[in-house]
């Protein structure tokens, strides 16, 4: 497809949510007509557009010039859309069709005519229609001299507030660079300027005055207007207001233009910062990777302690009162965790587990059984480590009572951290060897693998619940 | 043509990130508004944000384990978490590092069994309980550490602890006692960290009646001194060249003056009195400044300035503290360091014509006065 073809097909989702590129003769017609060869490059073609669409032309014309770049920036739409998917759809589990579904909503309807001659932007009669696809949102703002229609779209689509929303449940976020510059205090912005961007003595000076500046204005509009979500770009009374401090505090008159390119350059470096510690960067590789690592970390870890074998002391000290505990710390925090659950959460948890422990099945197979997109959802869902440390907790707590040994009866958070620790260990005690060493356990149902302690008495609880 | 990356503004959200719903945003900032000084109100904002956020969490993450919610100061948000002491702290959404007043680890009223650092995603309304420090990890740490300039600390974030998990086995499994805090002599009988038991029948000294030109009962037995009606501005200029440094008890209009110019707004029709007044072994004077504000879209308000200052010596001591509390939290807490200018200490609060608020006054050697509430009540 040549680049020009963007001007007059519409990508438009049909009804099983795929995206579809359909031709709009009569926007193709007008733009042949329009639109001279001799135009070279989207920006021109699209301020050409852009002119006749707000031009004292015929309705119906202006209707089609919009039209034509309706049809642009749908295919931009698309393109965010697709990128987003393929750096981050698979290790945060969503396709590019639910991002369709939230920004690609421009059905090119014909009762959506240019509205009467306005000489600065386009305006739209939107009487026909109950809401306002984000294709006329994003014309209706779009001014060609500051930006190109493809820039301008991306800027749009990513304040999508929709769009935003759905991206923060699956765990990513949008950072604007007016939340970047709120969440910085001046001293962290000296460091960064000075030690990573390594910018003179006065340029940093100049910069930290301008974030206070700009803090003093837009953090307390923000509070006073009740703005909440995502954070619009300063208005001009605010980069006004923001250059009056500015050069109150320097001496230094700057028009505000330029007050916005500073700011925005500010951001931009903190941004530099950000991804260049790597903390906030997502990982764009599948999480879904096999997931005997858990398991290995997690015995790892008891081996970490040392081959003095003190889960065997430990236990073979309270044998009796640790499975006691270790039992009703199963029962106490496996409801606990159903009491927060919600209902069909509930059943999801319950099996999840199971298959986990007891069948030792990978997160992703488990993701499959249970009808979860990625494994990262069976991941929040089961919170293994909380709930291995919760059970640790609370046979901290039944020990102490259960057995009168001083030697448990540790407040101090350090001796805590050990008993916590021998408790994890123990807890990683291979079971036949256990049975080995005690007749006592020939309770044990038969049919359970080779297992730690851990699993195979949660799996006997899982059991029973099943059972009632 | 479709070079433009929108991933460049995309992070992940720490997977522990707590979403506060939109009530709990509402609320934090209202709570911001209960302070007139507009660099205090983001901070106090971002308190808010955290407090609510890190209570969601232990509720969803540890309902087996207690918490109290009355003691709430939100100039430094607090818990009393199975009778420890937590201080929470906002910090940046990536923070190097930690930054905690000196007088929170020292004072034996401020101290806390553990200060858990909060990141504060504002924009996404999430918060993500980052990682938490013992106050005997911390009080080891700043032994290598010097305060700024601001008397605080700014410990390296890598100092803290992020297992969560273990913050909890200390609040589950230990006890405060195991982890001790400073205190002193007067600890026994000490006023609570927060006055808020008045209830609505408490006396409480009536500003309203001083625009009347008259003192309440309550204010005379504390024996109040109405002072006339501020200086106009331009006899305040007059002063202003005379003096350079002008005296705390004898030049009450030209401390307001600088006041106003450092950016504070006093309603039209405002009338001060003060009190003198023995905070342990300390002497000072307390000046209150009050009007109602009226405007056409809110219910009418009226504003409160207390300035606290020496009364016999040249300087209140360092380490003096003014606190400003309404009947559930601590609204503004300041401390006197070398670094604050002129020497008192002050805060301007802003509430309607239902809300009092009570200041604390405290000195280093830990002795507490707190005055009773300050109130704007037609009769």
């Amino acid at each position: 497809m040549s680049e020009q073809e963007w001007y007059w097909t519409l990508v438009r989702l049909d009804p099983a949510g795929r995206s579809r590129v359909e031709e709009l003769s009569a926007a193709r017609e007008f733009f042949q007509q329009q639109v001279s060869q001799t135009l070279e490059g989207d920006g021109a073609i699209q301020k050409h557009l852009f002119n006749l669409a707000r031009s004292e032309i015929e309705s119906s014309d202006r209707t089609l010039a919009a039209l034509c770049l309706r049809c642009f920036i749908s295919h931009q739409i698309e393109q965010v859309c697709i990128q987003l998917e393929t750096q981050f759809g698979n290790y945060y589990g969503f396709t590019r069709q639910e991002l369709f579904a939230l920004v690609l909503d421009d059905e090119g309807k014909a009762e959506l005519t240019a509205n009467s001659y306005q000489p600065t932007a386009i305006s739209y009669q939107l009487s026909a229609i109950s809401y306002q696809p984000t294709a006329i949102e994003i014309l209706q703002k779009f001014d060609p001299d500051r930006a190109g229609l493809a820039a301008w779209t991306t800027r749009l689509v990513k304040q999508h507030h929709e769009l935003n929303a759905f991206l923060l449940e699956q765990g990513l976020c949008m950072l604007s660079d007016w939340a970047i510059l709120n969440d910085t205090k001046p001293k962290k912005l000296e460091r960064v300027l000075t030690q990573f961007h390594q910018l003179t003595e006065q340029e940093v000076k100049q910069a930290i005055a301008l974030l206070e500046s700009y803090h003093a204005v837009y953090r307390r509009d923000r509070l006073l207007r009740g703005q909440k979500g995502a954070c619009s770009p300063p208005t001009l009374a605010q980069l006004q207001e923001i250059s009056d401090r500015f050069q109150q505090q320097t001496a230094r008159s700057v028009a505000i233009d330029a007050i916005l390119t500073r700011l925005t350059a500010l951001a931009a470096r903190l941004r530099q910062y950000r991804i260049s510690v790597g903390g906030g960067k997502p990982p764009s590789q599948s999480l879904d990777q096999p997931d005997t690592p858990l398991l290995d970390q997690l015995s790892q870890e008891s081996k970490d302690l040392g081959d003095d074998d003190p889960q065997i002391e430990f236990l073979q000290a309270y044998r009796h009162q640790f499975l006691g505990c270790l039992e009703n710390a199963l029962q106490q925090v496996v409801s606990d965790r159903l009491q927060i659950l919600k209902p069909p959460k509930q059943q999801s948890f319950l099996t999840a587990l199971k298959l986990f422990h007891c069948q030792k099945l990978a997160m992703s197979a488990i993701a499959q059984q249970i009808g979860f997109r990625a494994q990262y959802q069976v991941s929040r869902l089961l919170k293994l480590d909380e709930l291995r440390s919760d059970v640790r907790h609370w046979m901290l707590q039944c020990l102490r009572t259960a057995v009168k040994d001083t030697a448990l009866n540790y407040v101090e958070p350090d001796k805590l951290d050990t008993l916590d620790r021998q408790i994890a260990a123990a807890l990683e005690y291979q079971v036949d060897d256990l049975i080995q060493k005690d007749q006592a356990s020939s309770k044990t149902p038969k049919g359970y693998v080779s297992d730690n302690l851990f699993a195979q008495r949660l799996c006997q609880y899982l059991d029973t619940l099943s059972v009632a | 043509m479709n070079s433009i990356d929108i991933s460049v503004d995309l992070e992940a959200l720490p997977p522990r990130a707590i979403a506060l719903t939109t009530d709990q945003v509402e609320q934090a900032r209202q709570r911001s508004r209960s302070v007139a000084d507009p660099t205090q109100q983001w901070q106090i904002y971002l308190n808010t944000l955290s407090l609510l956020g890190f209570e969601q969490w232990l509720n969803q993450r540890a309902s087996d384990i207690s918490m109290d919610q009355a003691q709430n100061p939100i100039e430094q948000p607090y818990l009393i978490i199975n009778d420890f002491k937590v201080c929470l702290i906002p910090v940046e959404s990536q923070p190097d590092e930690v930054e905690i007043p000196s007088i929170a680890i020292a004072a034996p009223e401020l101290a806390a069994h553990f200060y858990v650092a909060i990141a504060v995603y504002e924009e996404q309304s999430q918060i993500a309980i980052h990682s938490f420090l013992r106050h005997d990890q911390l009080t080891a740490q700043i032994q290598f550490l010097q305060p700024d300039i601001d008397n605080l600390y700014a410990i390296p974030i890598s100092d803290f602890e992020d297992d969560l998990d273990r913050l909890l086995l200390y609040l589950r499994c230990s006890n405060p006692s195991a982890i001790p805090l400073p205190s002193n002599s007067l600890t026994a009988n000490r006023q609570p960290l927060i006055a808020n038991s008045y209830e609505r029948t408490t006396p409480f000294i009536n500003i309203r009646r001083w625009l009347q030109n008259e003192l309440d009962e309550v204010a005379q037995q504390l024996s109040w001194v109405l002072l006339p009606p501020i200086a106009s501005e331009g006899s305040l200029r007059i002063k202003a060249k005379a003096r350079q440094q002008p005296s705390f008890t004898e030049d009450f209009d030209e401390i307001i003056k600088q006041l106003v110019r450092k950016g504070m707004t006093l309603p039209v029709d405002t009338r001060a009195a003060y009190q003198n007044m023995m905070i342990g072994t300390v002497a000072a004077r307390l000046y209150a400044v009050a009007g109602a504000i009226i405007t056409a879209e809110q219910p009418p308000e009226w504003s409160l300035l207390v300035i606290l200052g020496p009364k016999l010596q040249r300087q209140l001591p360092r380490g003096t503290q003014l606190q400003v509390s309404d009947r559930t939290e601590v609204l503004v807490q300041q401390i006197l360091s070398d670094q604050t200018e002129d020497g008192y200490l002050f805060a301007q609060i802003v509430g309607t014509w239902e809300e009092q608020f009570v200041v604390t006054l405290t000195v280093p050697d830990g002795a507490t006065l707190t005055l009773p509430p300050f109130g704007f009540q037609a009769e």
